[in-house]
């Protein structure tokens, strides 16, 4: 008797918490309950997708319903929502809290960009295998790391050894740990090679970087592929103190002085013109420009063409920008066909006795044109000018046909000549 | 109603405007002549520095002549004109007049200061004794106060270096860590040294007994649109030149933006990369139109 009075209360209780439940799982109403059966009656190919290995959980369970609006929707393929935001309304959490580095994909909400939003025979429903995945993006890291000689084995394993795939709380760049940190879980350096291959220099307190490229070199030890001879020959104290001094990363001399014992030729003539790139000079001297340990520029730059000079002269990286018409070398970011990176004798860093012998060296100014130009020609606006090439033309370029500073001839022309101005 | 709405919103834009007028005017610069010449009728070439005095002189930098000149100013009329060679000063860009007549002019190319006597004799060439280490002096520009200190801006260790009439060194006030480059400097009449950043788009001050510099107001990159190149100041105005911007910045010596005077341009009235500016007494200001090959006069209208 009590037996059965428990069962059927067990019953109703199982009943009444069926009823709503069942009614969550089918908000539709929909004769087939089974919204996968449903929505497969008509989306026959869709079968072959959830054969795949990997399937979204969404998918699996059938809730297509989760994703895309069965009746109407104002986005693409009936999504409930954009497609840079749907994935955020299940997975809010991909990036870290404080994150230090996002990818761009994912702050983009470009989820699709990496993974398959039903299924993959890849894990985490990626589209492609491993770091060929990354490479889609990151061309030109895949073909140089299927180029070097030597790479750095973790890359091997896969980008994701060292870099986190959406964000990081840790570092730069997504990596996984601040660096050094993040080298020291692999190199010991207080084991004797470690420490022998690097002098005794605690350089576990250094960036690891500046020397090493993290991802694979030409260059043994991974060094970056243009190595400051030092370096390539162990011979730190030549710039630095002794490893077991106070100050062990400490240079000898300041500023131009350190390289002028070894560059004392280079430094001498540099000082010797009238016109100084300050930086060359200034406190922190050469290495304003150059990494004194290895670099992956030629001449150790800090960076290539342009990208060096804007971190400087961002203005006027900025004007060219904004100019149509652009010098040729300005738009290959060659600064230095024009201006020297150290010294000259003239303005703007332009190593020639006049503009237009500078601009003799590529381009053939006697047969341009009839125009009066050089020492002989006096610019009418103004009797200590003489007439040149940039009267006429910008050298960085400007809004005009052939960098000239004005729409029209006319309105070029009567710059000077004023008689003809109407 | 409306009508008042109307009425208050009116009232509102005209105050408005007069503000940003009443802003401009409070260092409006008007041309009153242009130095083309010497006095024997030989071209300037890409002068660089000018510095001016309360008697009405200035002294040009013509330093691709590598020479000085010596102009008169009075009753908006340039006088003078003299040539000052002297085989020691090449490319003369920095130029400062001292209490006593005596010129002093930073060579470009031999990077030294030159002193010279009121005739234009050479004294001396400044030797910094007794600085602190490194020994390596750059001296990217110099100013003068009025007891006659000089005032170095060492580009080499990013500080000032504070020497005597007599060479001796007095101190050295090395500028902020984080400042980008020191492209010029000078020192107001309370003796306060200003530093012009000119990566940083920023300027320093120390106070005449201070041993460290602190920044004037905030970043300057909105009102500096290209790279300045020098400093001056008179009357509690701050003077910035900008190089391609051919312009004349004048900030409150708070650092709060007064006004951006003239444009790049070869019309008098404009400039091509100005170099020195300088202000006297009088108001007037003197400026290095280096890419003009001329030195222009403007009146200031505070």
């Amino acid at each position: 008797m009590r037996s059965r009075l428990t069962l059927a209360c067990v019953s109703v209780v199982v009943l009444l918490a069926a009823h709503p439940a069942r009614a969550q799982q089918n908000p539709y109403r929909l004769k087939e309950p089974d919204q996968k059966k449903i929505c497969l009656s008509c989306h026959t190919d869709f079968e072959q997708t959830l054969k795949k290995r990997y399937v979204h959980t969404a998918v699996q369970a059938g809730e297509c319903s989760g994703c895309h609006d069965p009746h109407v929707s104002s986005h693409a393929k009936l999504l409930s929502a954009d497609t840079t935001r749907i994935c955020a309304t299940c997975h809010q959490s991909v990036i870290p809290a404080n994150a230090k580095s996002v990818h761009t994909v994912v702050a983009e909400g470009q989820c699709a960009k990496c993974h398959d939003p039903h299924a993959s025979d890849n894990p985490a429903i990626l589209l492609g295998k491993g770091s060929d995945l990354c490479f889609g993006c990151h061309k030109e890291m895949g073909d140089e790391l299927a180029k070097v000689k030597f790479r750095h084995s973790p890359v091997e394993q896969g980008c994701l050894t060292c870099h986190a795939a959406h964000g990081s709380d840790q570092s730069i760049r997504l990596l996984k740990d601040a660096l050094p940190g993040l080298c020291l879980k692999c190199h010991k350096p207080d084991s004797p090679a470690f420490a022998s291959r690097h002098k005794g220099y605690p350089v576990a307190k250094a960036s690891c970087t500046s020397c090493h490229d993290p991802h694979g070199s030409n260059q043994p030890a991974l060094l970056l592929n243009s190595v400051h001879p030092p370096v390539r020959n162990g011979t730190c104290g030549a710039c630095h103190e002794g490893p077991d001094s106070p100050k062990p990363f400490a240079t000898k001399q300041a500023g131009y002085e350190l390289c002028r014992a070894c560059h004392g030729e280079m430094v001498s003539a540099t000082l010797a013109k009238g016109r100084l790139h300050w930086p060359v000079a200034d406190k922190t001297g050469c290495v304003s420009c150059h990494n004194p340990h290895a670099s992956r520029h030629d001449k150790l730059l800090k960076a290539a063409g342009a990208g060096l000079c804007g971190r400087c002269h961002a203005d006027t990286l900025k004007r060219i920008a904004a100019v149509p018409v652009k010098h040729a070398p300005v738009n290959d970011g060659s600064c230095i066909a024009c201006h020297q990176p150290h010294s000259a004798g003239g303005a703007y860093l332009v190593d020639q006795p006049s503009m237009n012998e500078l601009c003799t060296t590529c381009h053939d100014y006697s047969t341009h044109s009839a125009h009066p130009l050089g020492e002989k020609a006096i610019d009418p606006r103004n009797k200590n000018l003489r007439v040149d090439c940039l009267s006429c033309h910008k050298g960085h370029g400007t809004e005009y046909k052939w960098m000239l500073l004005a729409a029209t001839n006319v309105e070029l022309c009567t710059q000077c000549h004023t008689k003809f101005a109407r | 109603m409306n009508k008042l709405l109307l009425a208050c919103l009116a009232a509102a834009v005209l105050f408005a405007g007069h503000l940003r007028v009443g802003a401009a005017e409070g260092a409006r610069l008007r041309h009153l002549a242009s130095v083309y010449f010497d006095d024997k009728g030989a071209g300037l070439h890409l002068p660089e520095g000018v510095a001016c005095d309360a008697k009405g002189q200035f002294v040009v930098g013509d330093t691709g002549n590598d020479r000085l000149l010596r102009f008169t100013f009075q009753d908006e009329k340039v006088g003078g004109g003299a040539e000052i060679k002297v085989p020691e000063l090449s490319a003369p860009w920095k130029v400062q007049l001292g209490s006593k007549g005596e010129i002093y002019a930073l060579d470009a190319k031999q990077r030294r200061i030159a002193r010279l006597g009121p005739q234009g004799e050479l004294k001396d060439v400044l030797a910094v004794e007794g600085a602190p280490a490194p020994s390596t002096i750059v001296p990217k520009s110099f100013a003068i106060d009025q007891a006659d200190n000089v005032y170095v801006l060492d580009a080499f260790s990013a500080r000032v270096l504070v020497v005597n009439a007599q060479g001796q060194f007095q101190k050295a006030v090395n500028l902020p860590e984080e400042a980008g480059f020191g492209t010029d400097l000078a020192v107001d009449f309370a003796g306060n040294v200003l530093v012009l950043d000119s990566i940083r788009r920023r300027i320093y001050s120390a106070p005449r007994d201070g041993d460290a510099f602190a920044q004037v107001g905030g970043d300057l990159g909105e009102a500096l649109a290209t790279m300045p190149t020098s400093i001056t100041t008179s009357k509690g105005v701050i003077f910035v030149a900008e190089g391609s911007g051919g312009s004349i910045v004048a900030f409150g010596r708070d650092g709060s933006f007064l006004a951006r005077q003239l444009s790049a341009g070869w019309n008098e009235g404009s400039l091509n990369h100005p170099g020195q500016t300088c202000v006297n007494d009088r108001d007037e200001v003197f400026v290095a139109d280096r890419d003009n090959s001329r030195v222009q006069v403007f009146k200031l209208v505070r």
